[in-house]
This record gives C-alpha cells, structure tokens and sequence, in this order.
C-alpha cells in the first residue's frame, strides 16, 4: 500500500526535522572560539606586555644593581668594572627577555 | 522582542559583536548541522564542515547585503564548504562506498522506518544532484529558486531533480514499510 503524495511531502519534511540536531551550546561556543580576533588585537597585547615588562624592569632596576653587586665576585666584578653595573643588569634582563620570547615562539604560543 | 537575522548582522558588520553572532549560530545551526550531515550522508566530519560555515560567514558578513533571508545565503556558504570538503576529503568516495553496502546492510538489519539512519540510506540511493537538490530544499527548506543559484543549476533542473528525487525516495520508503 502507498501513501498519498501529499502525506509523504509531510512525513518527509518531518523526517528531515527530527534529524536535524538541535540548538548546542557547546556547539556554540566552539564556532565563537573558532572565529578570527581582530587583527590588531595581538600586536597590541604584546605592546602593553613589552611596555609593562620595561616599566617594571625600571622600577627594580636600582635594587638589580645592589643585589649584583652583592653577589657579583671575580669575573662579575671585572664585567661590572668594564662596562658599568647599570649597563651590565639591562644587558641580563634583555637576554632573559629575548629567551623567554625565544621560548614562547618555539612553544606556539607567540605567532606573527 | 526577538531582534530579527536582519539587525543582528547589522549589529555584526557595525562592531563586530560576538553575542550577535552567537545568536545567529543558535539560530541557524540545526539547518546548517542538518544540511550537512544529510549532504556527507551522516559523516563525522559534518559538523567540523557546519563550523567552517559559520567561521566563513563572520569573515564575509560584510557581503551579506540583506537581500532575501539570511538562511540562503548561510546555506550557500555551507554548500559551497561541503564542496571543498568533498573534493578535501574524498568524502565522495566514502559516500559510493557506503551506497554500494547499502544492499547488504539493508537485507541484514531492516532498519526502523524514519530513522535518522534510514533517511540517510535512502538518499544514498539518490544520485548526486538529485540528492543535494532534495537535501537543499527539504532539510533546509529552501525554494526552488534559491537552491538553482545554490547550486549553480537551471531551476528547470533542480525542479526535476527535487520531483524525481522525492518520487524515488517514496517509492523507497514504501518498499521498506512493505517489507516491515
């Protein structure tokens, strides 16, 4: 026996709808963490997180200088006699920024 | 009040307002995720494919001018996804292979009339065009015309596709409650 066309239009129509998923949040959620930030986003985190790093490498700079000489000996007290305790402590903090940045590119999580 | 599709993608073109978007997502995703699945035939990978869709159309929301229904034009996006999926994937190939089991599996297990699984082997049956022309207009309600400039066919076609597709799918179906 075969159904009038005019129920199987219905019954099809209502086939497709109980297939159909409905609305997931979880679904949601992953389209909106999918989607693209915005382009000047990025580069202006790690501006502020530069500028944050200097003014706080400014603000201990003083105290960096006593604790080195403190525990600079030997060769420290040759470095620091050559090129100034000043200069010596930006020279560390610059190669602990560049390795840290260094690290974070190589990990992912920093991409141009 | 409800806001319309309308004001909330002017609400996402203006400033980029993710909560808009979400809604529009919530709105429309059962179509997308139904569409989909129904074109790659229940993969897996549907739903990875109904997020690609969504992902594009925050990209191209400013090419959305508003002529006709949202819906549409999301449909085309997830269309056109599953196209660049297929060819990605060789999901065509998984589907033939899945149509050419389709017999076997059929004599072994009878299936339970209008099931999501049954509604799935049924449009294996289909051939390509037939089949997306009924999955656009059933599963996403669409008209005629707009599953023509979906698909890039002559609407003349896709009328024929829809009225044999639909006529091979009842007979299908009617066989299988014949046979329950």
């Amino acid at each position: 026996m075969t159904r009038p066309d005019e129920r199987f239009d219905e019954d099809l129509r209502s086939l497709f709808a109980a297939a159909s998923p409905g609305p997931d949040p979880a679904f949601t959620a992953g389209v909106l963490t999918a989607l693209p930030r915005a382009p000047w986003l990025r580069p202006a985190i790690l501006a502020l997180a530069g500028l944050l790093g200097v003014l706080i490498a400014g603000f201990q700079l003083p105290e960096l200088v006593l604790a080195m000489d403190m525990i600079a000996g030997g060769l420290g007290v040759a470095a620091i006699d050559t090129m100034g305790a000043q200069a010596l402590a930006m020279g560390i903090v610059a190669v602990g920024l560049a390795a840290v940045t260094l690290v974070l590119f190589r990990r992912g999580n920093l991409t141009w | 009040m409800t806001d319309t599709d309308e004001a909330l993608v002017a609400r996402v073109t203006a400033g980029g307002d993710r909560r808009a978007f979400a809604m529009l997502v919530s709105r429309h995703q059962g179509v997308v995720r139904g569409l989909l699945a129904r074109l790659t035939g229940g993969a897996p990978e549907a739903d990875d494919l109904a997020q690609e869709t969504f992902v594009q159309a925050w990209r191209r929301i400013e090419t959305y001018r508003g002529q006709g229904s949202f819906r549409p034009w999301l449909c085309q996006i997830a269309y056109s996804r599953f196209l660049m999926g297929l060819r990605r994937e060789k999901s065509r190939q998984r589907l033939l292979d899945a149509a050419a089991r389709e017999p076997a599996e059929l004599a072994s297990s009878p299936g339970q009339p209008g099931s999501r699984v049954d509604l799935d082997r049924a449009l294996a049956m289909l051939g390509d065009d037939e089949r997306h022309c009924v999955v656009l207009c059933y599963a996403a309600g669409l008209s005629h015309s707009d599953a023509a400039s979906i698909t890039g066919l002559p609407l003349g076609t896709v009328k024929s596709h829809v009225t044999r597709g639909r006529a091979r799918l009842k007979d299908w179906f009617d066989r299988q409650e014949s046979a329950a």
